[in-house]
């Protein structure tokens, strides 16, 4: 376990923006072409009974930068203080450069500035944030921004991916932004973990570098995966509590990645949280991968007029394998409301360009 | 813990009714026994009668009964 202690570095912000266009899957009972059985178990074993996903017109990085434009609106950053960007996808825009610079431009961020994507799943949360609070620990920048968020209940256009399993329903539309900041009175710690022997558990191994042409998609590995979680996670939960002190009582929520309902409820009672104390957007949201964690914040405090600090123990795991947990406490006023994403950008390429054809050397 | 009541759990986590289950019953043969249910029994069984269950030793359960005789309680 890679422990961090991050002692002059407080999470100042967090927002959220999710697609206009909700599927309302509890309809799908309705559906002659759907099996209701099927949808009934489905909602009953994962809590997924709606979810927002994007159209073809919009991508993460769309909603990566609502969500970080919103901050910036709400005055907690001018674009000349972000000293780093960091984007979490594994929907980007581009297979070069890093979506993180578009999003830089976009949102008129500065040159003097470190600006990269990062290839993580449902553990980006964790990741993206312990990573942006390294580098202002270390670095003249004092603010950063962290953008998390996939699109992977879209899918890409011209491509109908098959559903042939709970996947193609389990997965929401969504991106989230956290605003991270120097402050000498504050601090959180964090513990990330990895394990590469588990990469084809969860693996989309077509259309890049390795194997260029295949299939949309591959089956996980369901029984892998759901033991890795429901034994590493408590695991690395606990391991944080005893190293950083504390107690699950001393934490008003614990925020987990929203993978199902029932790894919700078997990693709270592990660690002995109540589930009162576990919120839950999947119902709502679906599996919206690494953003989850932060879009689960922000859906139970958005709203809220109360000026008080609460004190969140989060853990988001997933593809990779790749599990973590940080643990901080915030103001409940800093916790933007739940936006719809209407931004949209025009790049100047063609989705209909010829294909280039290379002759071999 | 008797046999009967080893059954009924099975039946109490696939939602089938008292008496679905004899360990005869081929696996294959329930609807009910989906990758969902796989994932409930993996619950069960550690929760239960700490026995932490791997893809590979799901993949060889063929009877009802493959199952009752991992449950040493």
């Amino acid at each position: 376990m890679i422990f961090s202690k991050f002692d002059d570095v407080k999470i100042a912000a967090i927002s959220a923006s999710v697609p206009e266009n909700i599927v309302d899957i509890a309809a799908k009972l309705d559906d002659p072409n759907e099996d209701p059985k099927f949808i009934k178990h489905f909602m009953k074993n994962t809590g997924i009974k709606a979810k927002h996903k994007s159209g073809y017109e919009q991508t993460a990085a769309d909603f990566s930068f609502s969500a970080a434009k919103q901050i910036m609106e709400a005055g907690y950053y001018k674009p000349e203080e972000i000293g780093i960007l960091i984007n979490i996808t594994q929907t980007p825009d581009y297979r070069t450069p890093s979506t993180a610079m578009t999003i830089q431009k976009r949102l008129g961020l500065s040159k003097d500035c470190m600006v990269f994507d990062i290839n993580l799943g449902c553990s980006g949360f964790v990741y993206g944030v312990s990573l942006a609070a390294s580098v202002l620990k270390t670095s003249s920048a004092t603010k950063g921004l962290v953008t998390v968020g996939d699109t992977l209940a879209r899918g890409r256009k011209h491509i109908k991916l098959k559903r042939s399993s709970n996947t193609g329903l389990l997965f929401g539309d969504a991106s989230a932004a956290i605003l991270l900041e120097k402050d000498a009175d504050r601090g959180f710690c964090s513990a990330l973990m990895s394990d590469g022997t588990g990469h084809k558990a969860l693996s989309i191994p077509y259309n890049a570098w390795k194997h260029p042409e295949g299939p949309e998609s591959v089956p996980g590995d369901d029984i892998a995966v759901f033991n890795f979680t429901i034994n590493e996670v408590p695991a690395i939960l606990n391991a944080y509590l005893e190293k950083t002190g504390t107690i699950i009582e001393d934490y008003d929520d614990l925020v987990l990645h929203q993978a199902n309902m029932m790894i919700l409820k078997n990693v709270a009672k592990r660690v002995g949280m109540p589930m009162d104390k576990v919120p839950v957007c999947l119902d709502r949201y679906g599996n919206t991968s690494g953003c989850s964690v932060p879009l689960t914040i922000v859906d139970k405090y958005g709203e809220s007029d109360d000026d008080k600090e609460v004190n969140l123990l989060t853990s988001s795991f997933g593809v990779g394998l790749s599990w973590g947990v940080i643990g901080f406490k915030m103001n409940v006023k800093d916790i933007l409301p739940i936006t719809i994403g209407k931004d949209t950008y025009e790049d100047g390429y063609s989705d209909d360009a010829e294909m280039d054809q290379v002759a071999e050397e | 813990m008797t046999e009967r009541e080893k059954l009924a759990l099975l039946e109490d986590m696939m939602e089938l009714d008292e008496g679905d289950l004899t360990v005869d019953k081929a696996l294959d043969d329930i609807d009910e026994y989906d990758s969902m249910a796989k994932l409930s029994l993996i619950v069960l069984m550690e929760d239960e009668f700490g026995v932490k269950l791997t893809g590979d030793v799901i993949k060889g359960f063929e009877t009802v009964g493959d199952i009752v005789a991992l449950m040493n309680k």
